[in-house]
């Protein structure tokens, strides 16, 4: 029940604003209330959720079953264990500032709010499905609202025009998702035939259902031939390098709210797409390709870190940052142990809520310098001390500060890193693990260097008289988000455990994790 | 099998006696007696058909007439349906073109009847003479629609062209009849079936000859390359609604057609349903034939400048869709061409819909032209937008599950074959994913021109026709379960008929 609320509050939301009007600024603030309003109850339900999580219990809790075309076997089938229900925290928080922060659309604000709710209900909808069919259904619905609202809403990204930005982004995103579809088919059948061959499914029967497939026999063949197919199709989303061209620069031309929902929460869904199905359902592939997988992260994690050092543009920064920090959770996920696992979902969490903080800070002064550059800016810390300092918090978590989040997930990917070896798929040879370790630790340092540096041009030294009249978030409802990211992003940094043992209750069950060195555990 | 049992074809006797009221009408001056008789004839046929398939109908009988030359099964009543559905919204957004049009109005609808006729009588014919019939029916009726505006020199060359290379393929379609009447020795399609076994084999080229000249002439329906060279040219220079018409009726009938003779391609139906279809050795040339047809048509539609041409060259692509849907050559294969073409129908009328409304107010169909439509007009806009996504196969639409069912039949198949085939469609979605976004972004994201007119007047029919697909596409997206039982009721008919 919970989970069918978190879905469709946004749904209900986008719908009923199809018929409000939008004619002056009254029916402006009407549209924002009825969006935050659906959003709120959306925050709500997830933090139930969380809260009533049943550590030991039911692996699939708040679960809803009803069957939508039975002779295919889909069902529309929704749950939540304990990774998705830190995913689904983590969409509503940021959504529920982002749409506090999208109170700077002054323009076409229905339709705004329309596809940002759109895309919202296909993010919690990727979350919290349990059927397959609902799954893909789900995430190639969050792709399109997102093309229009870079497209329409979003600003130039260095050379490139908001166009060509949204477009290379859609046709990533979509050539992922195709190519993870023929995957998630494959698996469909064999899924179902296997369990035909178990008894567990009617002869001629056939289902989406994850619950069930998860719980099927494949073949080691199967499973190292298909596991390529659907990983690199949620590669593309998460994004690994060299798939990773089309993000920075979407990042770079969205406006601020969708900056949030994307570098915070979409980039998430290629991650959790690799955890439900990779690591579920073909946990021998899983085990068999994840050592290549930890070399293609260290290129993340270095690479990445390297290019936002020589970026000027705040966005392009956040955004190459992002990409480097999604590698530690590539790492983490490629270490196929507990602890590593654990602090790949943490660390998943807890860069979308600091990412969103950062690109919601961006917004809020690009609207008024209309630039991100950083030698441009200058000493605005003078003019925006609440926004400065929300900034210098952001970028003290990113860096790995102790106290945030992020600090104790990239720990806890380090560490499970240290603790394994990577054997490389067809050529008989290991990675041991503190090779990554060493570019893990060598990411945090870059990633302290160019976050520094950041808030030393742009935030302090000599003031830029150009910026002698910015505003800062003075009213409570422009700070309300911005306190609310902050706030989760301590509590969770300070007290780990009141999410870490949700996700970790979660990830235990996974398949290919009993499996995983035992000393991993420890 | 016996006997005439002539009421069976009801629907067509309707639509009959309406072609020949309405003719009559015209002949004596009365345009708006065949606009009744139009509109009568194609809704009391399509709800016939669909009485009959109540009433008439258990799940897996097939009724026969005209001594077993006329079949009805869900087959044909699911396709009558989707049939009588096409005339209705092609009768409803005629109007709208029809009053910008000064002469002709009675022998448009009576073409538009006819061809009707052809396509209903299509989905019950059991013989390759009533197959030629019932083909020639529809496809003369387009020769006489396509050249509709006379005037207008690019209505005249779709025209001729289209003659030109329908009577080509018409003529390959005849030779390979006569070349399977010579090898079985008889006109009967399920003829054909009891000499599947030997389309593999080598000692058989007449029959086989025969069936390649008969899947060419329906490939040339269907737009399938290499047959498909008119396709953009006669889109574009025909009439908006005529070409509406062609790219849902005239291609869905082209694969009714299609259907059948493949199903009987395939050998006697046993009660379990298909032999192995990896006996199939002609498989490969179907798997070519859908590869080339989805790539040529989605590559072809990126450079277009012209929104009507771009959905020809689309056109060509979803019969690749719809041919993967075929080389699958299982139950589940021939439900999803049945749903693709469900889908297809709501998408695809109202796309052009909008097309109508936009010309009236702009006379010009350039991509360009439709700049900033998102402020004029938002309705039409969205409008459109959603029918360009789910032909692009995006969910929450109809036009995605259709290619998921497709997808998912082509996957069941397994094998190298399939799976390339399913990874050549895969990148055939994100092309054309590409080229409907480049429309969409000029709707929303480019400001309109200095000249383009204010926001453009829907009149009621059009505004049924356009809530009506809108409703269509998300229903057939989203509650997709009763749909996808007629559409599996229909091929699991076609499969146990023999």
């Amino acid at each position: 029940m919970l989970s069918l609320i978190v879905l469709l509050a946004p749904a209900v939301g986008c719908f009923l604003l199809f018929f409000m009007k939008e004619r002056d600024d009254a029916d402006r603030e009407r549209i924002r209330g009825a969006a935050t309003l659906s959003v709120t109850a959306s925050l709500l339900a997830s933090f139930w959720m969380w809260l009533a999580y049943d550590t030991g219990g039911e692996r699939y809790q708040n679960v809803v079953d009803v069957s939508w075309a039975p002779s295919l076997g889909i069902g529309f089938r929704l749950g939540t264990d304990g990774i998705s229900i830190a995913m689904v925290v983590l969409t509503s928080v940021v959504i529920w500032a982002g749409c506090y922060v999208s109170r700077s659309i002054k323009d076409r604000v229905k339709e705004h709010y329309i596809l940002l709710l759109a895309l919202v209900t296909g993010v919690f909808g990727v979350f919290l499905s349990l059927d397959l069919f609902f799954f893909y259904f789900f995430y190639e619905m969050a792709v399109i609202p997102m093309y229009l609202l870079i497209g329409v809403w979003g600003s130039r990204a260095a050379q490139y025009s908001k166009e060509y930005a949204t477009m290379k982004l859609t046709l990533y995103l979509t050539t992922g998702a195709v190519f993870a579809l023929v995957g998630l088919l494959a698996v469909y059948f064999q899924g179902s035939e296997a369990l035909q061959a178990a008894g567990r499914l009617q002869p001629g029967e056939r289902t989406f259902d994850i619950r069930l497939l998860g719980e099927a026999v494949y073949s080691a063949g199967f499973q190292k031939a298909w596991f390529p197919v659907v990983f690199l199709g949620f590669a593309c989303i998460v994004p690994m390098w060299p798939l990773h061209s089309w993000s920075p620069i979407g990042h770079a031309a969205a406006p601020s709210s969708v900056s949030m929902l994307h570098a915070g929460v979409l980039m998430k869904l290629g991650a959790y797409g690799i955890l439900r199905l990779g690591f579920d359902v073909l946990p021998l592939g899983a085990q068999h390709w994840m050592g290549w997988v930890a070399v293609l992260c260290c290129m993340n994690i270095l690479y990445g870190g390297l290019v936002a050092m020589a970026q000027r543009d705040m966005k392009f920064i956040i955004g190459f940052s992002s990409s480097s920090h999604m590698g530690y959770v590539l790492l983490g996920l490629s270490t196929v142990g507990v602890m590593g696992v654990s602090g790949a979902v943490f660390l998943m969490f807890a860069h979308g809520i600091m990412t969103a903080l950062a690109f919601g800070l961006i917004g809020w002064f690009y609207d008024q310098t209309h630039t991100r550059v950083v030698d441009d800016l200058g000493g605005m810390i003078r003019q925006m001390p609440f926004v400065g300092t929300c900034f210098v918090i952001m970028a003290m978590a990113s860096a790995g500060l102790p106290g945030f989040a992020n600090f104790a997930s990239e720990l806890l990917v380090i560490v499970g890193a240290w603790k394994s070896s990577f054997p490389l798929a067809g050529t008989g040879l290991s990675v041991p693990g503190w090779i990554p370790t060493i570019a893990a630790i060598w990411g945090i340092v870059i990633s302290a260097t160019y976050l520094l540096r950041a808030v030393r041009d742009a935030w302090f030294g000599p003031s830029n008289p150009r910026w002698e009249g910015l505003e800062d978030a003075r009213a409570f409802r422009h700070r309300l988000p911005f306190v609310g990211l902050i706030l989760v992003l301590t509590l969770t940094g300070c007290f780990p455990r009141t999410i870490v043992d949700t996700i970790k209750d979660g990830v235990k069950r996974l398949r290919p994790i009993p499996s995983a060195p035992e000393e991993a555990q420890r | 099998m016996s006997g005439w049992n002539l009421g069976l074809a009801l629907p067509e006797w309707i639509l009959a006696g309406c072609v020949l009221a309405a003719l009559a009408a015209d002949a004596q001056g009365r345009g708006e007696w065949v606009r009744r008789f139009a509109w009568f004839g194609v809704l009391a046929a399509t709800a016939a058909a669909g009485l009959q398939g109540l009433l008439r109908l258990d799940t897996g009988t097939k009724l026969h007439a005209f001594h077993g030359r006329y079949g009805l099964d869900a087959f044909a009543v699911v396709f009558k349906l989707i049939f009588g559905g096409t005339s209705l919204f092609i009768l409803a957004m005629s109007g709208q073109w029809l009053s910008r049009v000064d002469r002709g109005h009675g022998e448009f609808r009576l073409l538009a009847l006819m061809a009707t006729l052809g396509m209903f009588f299509a989905c019950s014919i059991e013989d390759f003479a009533s197959l030629f019939v019932s083909l020639e029916l529809i496809t003369v009726c387009f020769y006489c629609l396509a050249a509709f505006k006379r005037n207008d020199a690019r209505s005249v060359e779709a025209g001729i062209k289209y003659v030109i290379l329908g009577g080509l393929a018409s003529a390959f379609l005849l030779l390979g009849i006569a070349f399977l009447y010579g090898a079985t020795g008889s006109l009967e399609i399920r003829a054909l079936s009891a000499h599947a076994d030997d389309l593999g084999h080598a000692g058989a080229s007449l029959l086989q000859f025969g069936v390649l000249l008969v899947i060419v002439g329906l490939a040339f329906k269907i737009a399938a390359v290499p047959f498909q060279v008119w396709t953009p040219d006669v889109y574009e220079g025909a009439a908006s609604p005529v070409t509406a018409f062609l790219s849902m009726g005239s291609k869905a009938a082209g694969f009714v057609l299609l259907l059948k003779v493949v199903r009987a391609c395939l050998g006697p139906g046993a009660d379990a349903g298909l032999r192995d279809p990896d006996a199939v050795r002609w498989l490969g040339l179907v798997a070519l034939m859908a590869a080339t047809t989805l790539l040529y048509g989605n590559l072809g539609a990126m450079w277009q400048g012209n929104l009507k041409r771009l959905l020809g060259y689309s056109s060509i692509g979803h019969a690749g869709y719809a041919l993967m849907g075929i080389f699958a050559l299982s139950e589940a294969g021939f439900a999803a061409v049945v749903y693709y073409l469900m889908a297809y129908l709501f998408t695809v009328l109202g796309v052009f819909a909008v097309i109508i409304l936009v010309n009236g107010a702009t006379k010009s169909h350039a991509i360009d032209d439709y700049s900033g439509l998102g402020r004029r007009s938002p309705f039409l806009a969205l409008v459109l937008t959603v029918g360009l996504l789910s032909l692009a196969g995006v969910p929450p639409l109809g036009g995605f599950f259709g290619k998921f069912l497709i997808f998912r039949a082509v996957v069941d198949k397994g094998g190298v074959l399939a799976y390339s085939l399913a990874f050549v469609g895969a990148a055939g979605v994100v092309i054309s994913l590409y080229y409907y976004l480049c429309v969409v972004k000029r709707l929303y994201m480019h400001e309109p021109g200095p000249d383009a007119p204010a926001t453009i007047a829907v009149p009621a029919p059009m505004k049924a026709v356009l809530w009506t697909c809108l409703a269509g596409m998300f229903v057939l997206g989203i509650f997709m379960g009763p749909f996808v039982a007629l559409a599996e009721e229909a091929a699991r008919a076609l499969v146990a008929s023999r």
